[in-house]
């Protein structure tokens, strides 16, 4: 009895004191590829879901407002122990932030290894500067998070960093220039179709015997009809030599002579996919990092 | 002209166009690497930046610190000297420059250490805020080193791997060197509240 009391207890301490540890940033797993709406990682269950939902609106309205992405990831240990280098891996892996504009935030929290880091995309270096960033975290965050807790004061950095870089930029469309790009998209595209057709129909009128375009449908009488196809023939008489052509040919009842149109995709975010993308940003190690 | 002189000749224009791609792949990369040591120059050239702002804001505090300030300067002077472009980026050159770098790093480092012993200008807000741009400046020359080692070994491997080995010996391309890792300053300066 006393022996299994005494396993017991050593298995109950090693669960106890097993702190889930993270060693490559493919092992954080990204909530806001599945719902563009939650920002926040927390698959320790480090925060409470309540400031998980405030921080999410936060910076979901930065978000429409500057399109500043931020990813909260809240982790009890990283087995590097290395929140710089994680945070800005993490960055760049997924890459964060607006291709063009580079302006992704990754906020790394690590209970057991006892760091907070903001990692700043290169293009966001300018708007919260390094400075800055170590402000907030010894402003709002690190008494906090030295005393253990972590809603509080992981809730008021995003309060803080939201409230920073509201109207910081505005949210253009990345592709500047893309309206004329697709504009001569369409243009080439229908030329080319336009090109296309003429030379076909060039093509079917070319008489086989003298080779000049000279065919002209004479007639179209209906041979044979099932339930599936129809089968006609149409007629043709070469207008310089007076070579006739017959072409026989068949169509599926119930098809029309246009094929059909095209359904255009969404850029997430609709029903079908909830899910948002990262704009692909890059991190250049800015940013600045607190032990508590 | 025979059937056999056409094919010959075929295979050396497929030859033509296929070195011609093995050489443009080496340039992209080549230019990839030069971009990155650049990177890490301006990252380099931004903490020597901070430093007479750093070191005017402790004389503020602790004047008689004069052996720290001096160590400081000296360093600094020391590492200005040295400027490499990409091209004389050799094994040795970079040694020296890497060694230029760590003796400004020891003497950044021991002039924050002194300031644990300042009370005032530990709290002063300028002094903070100097001490995050330059953690956050070493950070980013870590992460400039390591895009720059990992360019360099992409295009260091392209070239020895075989198809780039012969182009790269008939246009004289080399090899880029590696930053090596600190052994003595590891850690950034950082000073604990």
């Amino acid at each position: 009895m006393k022996r299994i009391t005494y396993i017991l207890l050593s298995l109950f301490c090693a669960i106890t004191t097993y702190a889930a540890t993270y060693k490559s940033v493919n092992e954080i797993k990204m909530v806001y590829l599945e719902d563009s709406t939650r920002y926040v990682c927390n698959p320790d269950g480090i925060l409470s879901e309540d400031s998980v939902a405030q921080m999410d609106a936060m910076i979901e309205y930065l978000e429409d407002s500057t399109s500043i992405q931020i990813v909260v990831v809240a982790v009890e240990k990283i087995e590097s122990g290395d929140c710089f280098q994680f945070a800005t891996d993490l960055g760049n892996l997924h890459g964060i932030g607006q291709k063009k504009k580079n302006n992704g935030l990754v906020i790394l929290l690590s209970t057991k290894d006892r760091c907070i880091q903001f990692a700043t995309g290169s293009g966001l270096e300018g708007y919260l500067p390094d400075a800055i960033c170590k402000r907030i975290q010894n402003r709002y965050m690190n008494e906090a998070l030295s005393q253990g807790l972590y809603d509080k004061g992981m809730t008021a950095g995003v309060r803080a960093v939201c409230g920073y870089l509201d109207g910081s930029m505005k949210p253009e469309i990345d592709d500047e220039g893309g309206d004329s790009d697709i504009f001569m998209n369409i243009l080439g595209f229908l030329g080319l179709t336009g090109l296309l057709s003429w030379y076909i129909r060039r093509k079917m009128k070319k008489c086989p015997n003298c080779k000049k375009i000279g065919l002209e449908k004479k007639s179209c009488t209906l041979l044979a009809e099932t339930s599936t196809y129809k089968r006609y023939e149409d007629v043709y008489v070469c207008k310089y030599c007076g070579q006739t052509v017959k072409r026989p040919y068949t169509i599926a009842t119930g098809t029309r002579s246009s094929g059909g149109g095209f359904s255009g995709g969404s850029f997430g975010g609709d029903i079908s996919d909830p899910g948002g993308h990262f704009g692909g940003g890059h991190f250049g190690g800015g940013g600045a990092g607190s032990r508590f | 002209m025979n059937k056999t002189t056409l094919i010959v000749i075929g295979g050396l224009v497929a030859l033509v166009f296929w070195a011609i791609g093995v050489y443009n792949g080496l340039v992209t990369k080549d230019e990839g690497v030069k971009t990155a040591w650049s990177n890490v120059e301006t990252q380099y050239q931004r903490r020597m930046d901070l430093i007479p702002n750093l070191v005017n804001t402790v004389k503020g505090y602790a004047a008689h610190e004069k052996e720290t300030f001096e160590a400081v300067i000296k360093a600094r002077a020391e590492a200005t000297q040295i400027k490499l472009d990409i091209d004389d980026l050799s094994e040795e050159n970079l040694a020296k420059m890497q060694a230029a770098q760590s003796t400004l790093s020891g003497a950044l480092g021991r002039l924050m250490a002194i300031s644990e012993n300042y009370p005032e200008l530990k709290a002063n807000e300028q002094f903070r805020e100097l001490q995050a741009q330059l953690e956050g400046t070493e950070n980013r020359i870590t992460e400039a080193r390591r895009v720059y080692n990992e360019t360099a070994k992409e295009y260091n491997t392209d070239l020895r791997v075989f198809p780039g080995s012969l182009v790269a010996n008939i246009f004289g391309m080399k090899s880029h060197p590696y930053f090596k890792s600190d052994e003595k300053a590891s850690q950034a300066p950082t000073v604990q509240f």
